[in-house]
């Protein structure tokens, strides 16, 4: 059962008047002072964990949506025009250019294949992408798109790991986690870094948005498609708001007297929790109400408000970002074309490319992109060779390819309409600015305000930070006004 | 957050009473935590990123010149040491730390460097790289604390720091407490009672006593360990399949409840397979290191996952035994402690000698079993022919039918053995002629079998979209002149659709065969002649099949017979005899064609490009060790003779392989299969040409052929036939022309490894048949006269005959089951130490990366542990070594956990890390009392816990004075009682527990308790139906549940439970809204909430009493009045809004639709129900 929006005022009132520990932020850090030193987080962290904090730096993002398109699509087919691989069209590529990679699943000699689709420049930054691409045009002046990403990593679990935690096996912190760990939260209402899905299952699974060695607290919260959007968030079957709130209330009081009784702080903080618990319980369900945005909002993300897709995943991540939600994460799964580029590209393209473009739109529209980073790409690029194989029944597709491929960023501090980056005449490697997957952490982590060199937690008898002992900020990605603060004191 | 540090650090100095740097500045304590977190980086024990020639590890170094000739630190002298100038310099190009590292140092640890400089600059040995010192415990005043020697430390250090000891807690709070530790389940009311009746010191120790002995004490250590095992019931990565080690999940149970001593403990996980005659239990503990994850998607390096799983071996067995921090010194030597790169990969090196199999669990009674089994499989076998099946009232002929036509011009065609095959798409109504070649006899019926296929939509018979069709008519005729039909019947009819409607002359009713069950399968109907037909020579009979129903509903597929009564005057023995007699005579001769007389090729030398290839003794040959994704053998043979005309290869099962073999596929590929890619086979380098292949079985279109196509990514493979012998011939274009060595290449290459396992060579000199699976010594009688076998050699082709023939496929399958009932149905993962002329070589990894292995190493511990010239050579002398006297860590660290598992930190409160880096511990003399006193007391866990069960320390109040919270606020200095939330595991199974919901049920699979089945497939790859398991196994303890990596379960996970992806030393303990959300609506603890409430209505006395017996039963001491209070406003408030009818009663007491109550009832439980989920959302509830 879903907790009445109105519920939460009467709760705040009668937390605050009747049962005198109304618990905000300020309340809760004097009632924590010298308590909760129970792990190394929080004695670095203060009080409240997640209190929201200054960066190193004034950052240009305050929130993150990252559309990760999971699988890897295809950079030779939507973003970086090669001719030359029409003309090698059928041929092997000289063991020159090979140098030795490893494949998952082809030759390193199968033959090469040509761009499936015809290109074309669009807007004032004369963005040369794909024809298949039937909305992107219309945000060509607002995206920076990298055209030389690079990740070590070849299989699809480790380089999608790899690209969220700067490691490639499971157990270090993702993206999300370091943000919400450097900067707190700006909502008490719902979680601060969330993660949607939609497409297949994800390869690399929950340590995408693990906190890894960091406290379960700055976890990634799933939004579910199915059953609660969040776990646990409606109340049992029969239970309304006011014999919630009353249970909460008699809850409350009694860790009121036993914290009078005990003294132990860590008493305060579970109270403050419940009362957290509950207005999430109210949060949510408004947050998943589309009911209030308008027809004309609806029809451009192109989404049906009470069916979960990509679309209406972008919608709430909108939605969320208003809210004060800091880390989005949306996983669309499927891009992995080792048969039928063509087909697969179209099918994905035609699940979220209408309602990416909308989101970026819309954020504009309403004033928020400067202040929220949009990221689009995958773990990896695809082979310039063909994938065929007729006993697996695969055809006119491609494998992974780690040396080089595609991504976008909009907003946030980026520049916009702005192309960067170039690989050789083959697509097969970076000849000219590479963006290793930890300068791009490096560069997401500036635009947010953090030296990602100073951004640490110490584990296991060292420091660990998100890029490792990697990685350097590509600040010709960066609009002048985001540049500043590189060379910021510390804080 | 610098700014905290800084607090916490002056406060440090204020209480260990060192306020400013005087001369008590002690160099480990102070001094190398700084130089180690500012200096070590650049100046430490890493030459690689060593700067200016300097180490400040080590005084050498330190007080000579370095490359610049300033001399760093010179002892006594503050204002001649280059490190002084340098820490105080502002210059940007002369201060250190530099600016470029973002470190910078307070003055507060400027003036310890410096007072550590002008007292003489003394280094001091690291603290826990010494062995243990033993102390003796000091005398303290306070008679209750001088009891125990843990006490008698503590006291002294709180006497020491000006804090006093809180009261021993009420023996409510200590009963709850010591339960909780030592069983993970609190105590019953009648329990605490009884102690609170007589608290005595007796009473409390008999009670530990029984806790120590009680089985749910093993459970709950168990869980423990498991963190640190990494345990988890699935693979990891991307698929995260489910793998079965929950053998050694039990094993842990077993050793930790009968208190196996820690050192046993240890060897028997790292090395229990290397022990002298290991037992299965020994061989089941070495899961341990298997717990580590393996990677299945497509197309990933094997080696490279196994080496990440091996570095996850070497990190482990540093964090679990020596608390050391291996795994930093993976890329470079480590960068604070004094673990060279090389020494990290000398440790890798002593575990990596390993296979890794799955360990096969026999029945107790297996051999025996066997041995039983294998002779009723002989009798069986032979009492086969027995039941032969003679047909007993018809005897079928399939003659032979010629030129099937269509009405409507469907292209209709005639298949091997006499089938008729219409081609979709159908036409909405046809008629289907076919003429049968019927060879002289007496006929009384026909029979038209439907014949379901893949290839038709649905699987057929018909041709309709789902499958079905309708004959509405069946007529057959002799030389034109209609053949009278009386009686027909079918094995199966659709309602309204019966048998005789196909010959009931109605052109629009028929029979069809769609129906409840799986219809899309053979089916039969049978017409009976109005009097038999007699034919003295072959006739032509033609029949008619018209299907007019419409709608496509035409027979795709169908075979027609034709019947002739069985003669009753012969006996069915006699005729039975006949028929197995004719029919074996027949296969006999069918074989006889088809089979090849094979001579063993006899291999003088096997290579591979990775695994090892042994000959056995039937010159056989096994794979063993490492595989790849391709791996070429090569197999060399003596000399064979001239005129060689083709090659057998048999693949050869065997219980050394994964599944049983025959292929060596044990990741992402069907287990126990292998695909072999190309065969070649050459003579003094002329390769042979090879032209046609055959074999007796394959996997889909995986066939033998694709072996000599010259295409890589095609070959032979026999998924779906592991455990069997499976075999291939080779067919030489011509002859050989000369006698003489040959050699043969096999490639076994696929995304995944997948090398045959075990297999054999022969040749043929014969013209070569078609591969089949018969025994060579069956094959070779069959290629010699028959009236040359001896009634030996009968019975044995006979009895292959008997195994095969399709008639005996039913009588068979009873053979078939008791051949199963022998594969042991249970495995677990172990480890295998490899054999000796197989060893694995270890390289040092460049960068740590998997694929710039440089020097080769050898194995070797690290030298600042260890003695250079007694060094362990392998895996079990590793293991002993790190139990052994000598080694100064492992007791220390061991002792340490536990004391963390009652106090919630340790003494050394990095548990994980005893390096430069960690803390110093906080009572360094009770550390080393305790561990010393561990290993006197021969490393018995039990006994270590009962001591620190029974300290004052452990049983104090947990109440937090103000004091205390000033001066103690974490409680390092034991200054009050532990107060820590339950861990997730804990929080589950109280609940359940005080709910009477609990099972005791031990060991065996884990389980399934209720989640969303979405928690475990919205959004994963590998996604795992969460099948909620039936009964009481919902209702296990959480040590039981199901773990998946990828999506562990839900509520534990809340609660800081680990996912098993890598070993865990410290929980953290955090306190959230989800937390919170969990324990108010999670259905686990509604349910117990329900439970509670429905045994509330039925206690005795008044809602006053029930009620303080319901917080009793979750909170175990006697409420406050406050609290009763407070609980039964909001009873009667809940109650009445459930009487009027606001709360739904029913809805609130119970989830399940079968249970009946009445109205007054309803009310009553729900209201308790929510009275007892607020007990449970207590922080007192989840707090020990």
């Amino acid at each position: 059962m879903n907790i009445d929006p109105s519920a939460v005022q009467v709760a705040r009132r009668h937390f605050l008047n009747e049962c005198g520990i109304g618990l905000g932020k300020a309340a809760l850090g004097s009632l924590l002072v010298g308590g909760m030193p129970r792990s190394n987080a929080a004695d670095a962290v203060q009080s409240n964990p997640l209190a929201a904090k200054q960066p190193h730096f004034p950052g240009k993002a305050k929130a993150v949506i990252h559309l990760f398109m999971a699988g890897a699509p295809s950079h030779l087919d939507l973003f970086d025009y090669k001719p030359e691989l029409t003309k090698l069209e059928g041929k092997p590529l000289p063991e020159s250019v090979i140098m030795g990679q490893r494949y998952a699943f082809i030759r390193p000699d199968a033959a090469v294949m040509g761009p499936r689709f015809e290109f074309a420049k669009h807007g004032q930054s004369g963005l040369e992408i794909a024809n298949v691409f039937e909305h992107l045009p219309k945000i060509a002046d607002d995206i920076c798109l990298i055209r030389s990403v690079k990740t070590d990593q070849f299989n699809h679990a480790p380089a999608q790991i790899f690209f969220n935690t700067g490691f490639s096996q499971p157990g270090r912190p993702s993206l999300g986690s370091w943000v919400l760990y450097g900067l707190g939260a700006e909502t008490e209402d719902l979680p601060a870094f969330v993660v949607m899905s939609t497409g297949a299952g994800i390869s690399g699974g929950a340590a995408n948005w693990s906190s890894g060695f960091l406290p379960t607290l700055y976890t990634g919260a799933r939004l579910r498609n199915q059953g609660d959007p969040i776990l646990n968030v409606a109340s049992p079957d029969g239970i309304d708001s006011e014999a919630q709130l009353a249970s909460l209330d008699a809850v409350n009081k009694l860790n009121k007297q036993r914290l009078a009784m005990i003294g132990d702080p860590e008493i305060a903080t579970r109270i403050a929790n419940y009362e957290m618990a509950f207005r999430l319980q109210s949060s949510a369900p408004n947050l998943m109400n589309l009911k209030e945005e308008s027809a004309e909002t609806i029809a451009m993300y192109g989404c049906e408000p009470d069916k979960p897709s990509f679309a209406r995943a972008c919608l709430l991540a909108r939605r969320m970002v208003e809210r004060g939600v800091r880390f989005i994460n949306i996983y669309h799964e499927g891009w992995d074309a080792h048969s039928d580029v063509v087909g697969n590209h179209k099918g994905n393209l035609k699940a979220t490319e209408q309602a990416t473009v909308a989101l970026v739109q819309d954020l504009k529209r309403l004033g928020m992109l400067d202040s929220t980073l949009v990221i689009w790409g995958g773990e990896f690029g695809r082979t310039p060779m063909i994938e065929s194989n007729a006993s697996l029944g695969r055809a006119n597709g491609r494998d992974h390819h780690p040396q080089a491929y595609t991504m976008w960023m909009a907003g946030g501090g980026t520049k916009a309409g702005f192309q960067y980056g170039k690989t050789d005449d083959l697509g097969f490697h970076v000849v000219e600015n590479p963006v290793h997957t930890h300068d791009l952490q490096a560069t997401i982590m500036h635009c947010l305000g953090f030296d990602h060199e100073r951004l640490t937690y110490r584990h296991a008898g060292r420091d660990f930070r998100l890029t490792d002992v990697h990685g350097s900020v590509v600040k010709d990605l960066l609009s002048p006004s985001a540049i500043l603060g590189t060379s910021a004191t510390p804080s | 957050m610098q700014n905290y540090r800084k607090i916490t650090g002056v406060m440090l100095v204020m209480l260990t009473g060192f306020a400013s740097a005087d001369d008590s500045v002690s160099y480990s304590r102070d001094v190398r935590p700084i130089l180690s977190q500012f200096c070590f980086k650049c100046h430490g024990p890493d030459e690689l990123t060593r700067q200016g020639g300097l180490r400040l590890d080590h005084s050498e170094s330190a007080f000579g010149p370095g490359d610049s000739g300033a001399i760093a630190v010179v002892p006594g002298s503050v204002d001649k040491s280059e490190l002084v100038r340098r820490i105080a310099s502002h210059e940007d190009d002369v201060v250190m730390p530099p600016a470029t590292s973002k470190l910078t140092l307070t003055d507060t640890q400027k003036d310890v460097l410096k007072q550590w400089i002008s007292n003489g600059a003394k280094y001091e040995m690291h603290w826990a790289f010494e062995s243990p010192k033993k102390a003796e415990p000091p005398t303290v005043h306070d008679k209750l604390w001088n009891q125990n020697a843990i006490d008698r430390f503590a006291y002294s250090k709180l006497t020491e720091l000006g804090l006093t000891p809180q009261h021993p807690g009420t023996p409510y709070e200590q009963i709850r407490r010591v339960y909780l530790d030592l069983v993970g389940l609190p105590p019953n009311a009648e329990a605490a009672d009884q102690f609170a009746a007589n608290p005595s010191e007796a009473a409390y120790e008999k009670i530990v006593d029984d806790l120590l002995q009680s089985p749910d004490y093993g459970e709950r250590w168990a869980r423990k360990w498991l963190d640190l095992a990494r345990y988890a019931d699935t693979n990891g990565y991307e698929k995260d399949k489910a793998r079965t080690i929950w053998p050694y999940r039990d094993w842990v149970i077993n050793a930790l409840q009968n208190d196996m001593p820690f050192d046993q403990f240890t060897i028997a996980q790292l090395a229990g397979d290397m022990l002298p005659n290991p037992t299965l239990d020994q061989k089941i503990a070495t899961g341990f290191h298997r717990n580590t994850m393996l990677n299945e998607e497509g197309g990933i390096d094997p080696l490279e996952f196994r080496f990440y799983a091996m570095t996850d071996r070497t990190a482990t067995t540093g964090t679990v035994w020596l608390g050391l921090t291996m795994g930093c010194a993976q890329c470079h030597t480590h960068k604070y402690d004094p673990i060279s790169h090389h020494e990290y990969y000398g440790m890798f090196a002593l575990l990596n000698n390993a296979d890794e199999p799955e360990l096969p669990i026999p029945d107790k009674n297996a051999v025996a079993k066997k041995a039983d089994v294998d002779r009723k499989i002989e009798e069986l076998t032979f009492k086969l022919a027995d039941r032969f099946p003679v047909p007993m009232e018809t005897i079928w002929l399939v003659p032979e039918a010629t030129n099937p036509q269509s009405a409507q011009g469907t292209t209709i065609a005639l298949e091997a053995n006499n089938i008729v095959r219409a081609q979709a798409p159908a036409k909405t109504t046809d008629s289907f002629t076919i003429t049968l070649k019927v060879p002289a006899g007496s006929y009384d019926r026909l029979q038209l079998e439907a014949l379901s296929d893949p290839a038709l939509p649905s699987k057929g018979p018909g041709l309709t979209e789902h499958g079905n069709f309708v004959l509405t008519e069946l007529t057959a005729s002799l030389n034109d002149s209609p053949i009278k039909l009386t009686e027909a019947s079918a094995d199966f009819a659709q309602s309204g659709f019966p048998a005789n409607h196909a010959i009931d002359g109605v052109p629009n009713t028929g029979w069809a065969i769609h129906g409840p069950g799986p219809w899309n399968v053979d089916r039969k109907l049978t017409v009976k002649f109005e009097k038999s037909l007699v034919l003295d020579g072959e006739q032509r009979l033609s029949v008619r099949l018209d299907h007019n129903f419409g709608s496509n509903h035409v027979l795709g597929k169908f075979r027609i017979s034709l019947g002739k009564p069985v003669d009753n005057d012969v006996p069915v023995e006699v005729r039975r005899q006949e028929l197995l007699t004719k029919r074996f005579d027949e296969w006999i001769q069918e074989q006889s064609l088809k089979v090849n007389t094979w001579e063993i090729a006899n291999p003088v030398s096997a290579t591979s490009t990775t695994p090892l290839l042994t000959i056995l003794d039937d010159k056989s040959i096994l794979a063993t060790g490492d595989f790849k994704k391709a791996d070429t053998y090569v197999v060399d043979f003596d000399s064979l003779p001239a005129g060689v005309t083709g090659l057998q290869l048999e693949a050869i099962p065997d219980e050394r392989l994964p599944k049983g073999g025959p292929g060596a596929v044990y990741y992402e590929g069907p287990i126990g299969d292998f695909f072999l890619s190309e065969v070649t086979v050459s003579q003094k380098d002329q390769v042979l040409k090879i032209n046609e292949a055959s074999q007796s079985y394959a996997s889909g279109g995986n066939i033998a052929a694709k072996c000599i196509d010259g295409d890589k990514q095609s070959g032979w493979s026999i998924d779906g036939g592991q455990r069997r012998r499976h075999v291939a011939v080779f067919k030489f274009e011509k002859p050989t022309d000369t006698a003489g060595p040959v050699s043969i290449s096999m490639l076994c290459e696929r995304w995944y490894a997948p090398g045959m396992g075990r297999f054999r060579w022969s040749y043929t000199t014969q013209p070569v048949g078609s591969a089949n699976d018969l025994a060579m010594d069956v094959a070779k009688l069959l290629k010699s006269p028959v009236d040359r076998w001896t009634s030996n050699d009968r019975n044995l082709v006979m009895k292959a005959f008997l195994d095969r023939t399709p008639e005996l496929a039913e009588a068979r399958k009873e053979i078939d089951g008791l051949r199963d009932s022998l594969i042991p149905s249970l495995s677990t993962l172990a480890m295998r130490e490899r054999p000796s002329n197989n060893p694995r070589v270890t390289y040092r990894y460049h960068r740590g990366e998997f694929l710039q292995p440089r020097d080769e190493v050898q194995p070797h511990t690290p030298l600042v542990l260890s003695d250079k010239t007694k060094q362990p050579t392998n895996r079990l002398e590793f293991a002993k070594w790190l139990v052994s006297p000598s080694n100064p860590l492992t007791a220390r660290v061991t002792v340490n956990r536990a004391w963390e598992a009652f106090f919630g930190r340790g003494l050394v409160r990095t548990a994980q890390d005893f390096g430069y880096q960690g803390d110093s511990p906080t009572h360094p003399e009770m550390l080393d009392y305790l561990a010393l006193d561990f290993i006197a007391k021969g490393w018995s866990l039990k006994k270590l816990h009962k001591q620190i069960v029974m300290s004052q320390a452990y049983r104090q109040s947990s109440e937090v004075r103000p004091e205390s919270l000033a001066k103690d606020p974490d409680n390092r200095w034991l200054s009050r009682g532990p107060r820590v939330r339950l861990d997730a595991e804990v929080v589950r199974d109280q609940s359940l527990a005080i709910s009477g919901l609990l099972s005791k049920k031990r060991g065996g699979p884990s389980v399934f308790p209720q989640q969303p089945a979405n928690v475990t497939t919205e959004g994963t790859y590998g996604s795992l139906a969460w099948t909620v398991s039936s009964g009481e196994d919902q209702f296990r303890r959480s040590l039981y549940t199901f773990t998946k990596r990828t999506s562990p379960f839900a509520l534990t996970a809340t609660f800081d439970a680990p996912s098993g992806e890598a070993c865990v030393a410290r929980r953290d303990i955090t306190n959230t809204p989800m937390q919170a959300l969990s324990l108010l609506n999670d259905v686990t603890f509604m349910q117990a909430a329900r439970e509670l409430g429905k045994s509330t209505v039925n206690a005795k006395g008044d809602d006053h009493e029930k009620l303080a017996d319901l917080f009793r039963k979750i909170l175990v001491r006697p409420a406050t009045k406050d609290e009763l209070d407070a609980l039964l406003d909001y009873y009667s408030h809940q109650r009445t809004r459930l009487k009027e009818g606001q709360l739904p009663a029913n809805k609130i007491a119970t989830d399940s639709t079968s249970e009946n109550l009445t109205d007054a009832d309803a009310i009553q439980r729900a209201a308790w129900t929510l009275v007892a989920r607020v007990i449970m959302n207590l922080d007192e509830a989840v707090t020990k």
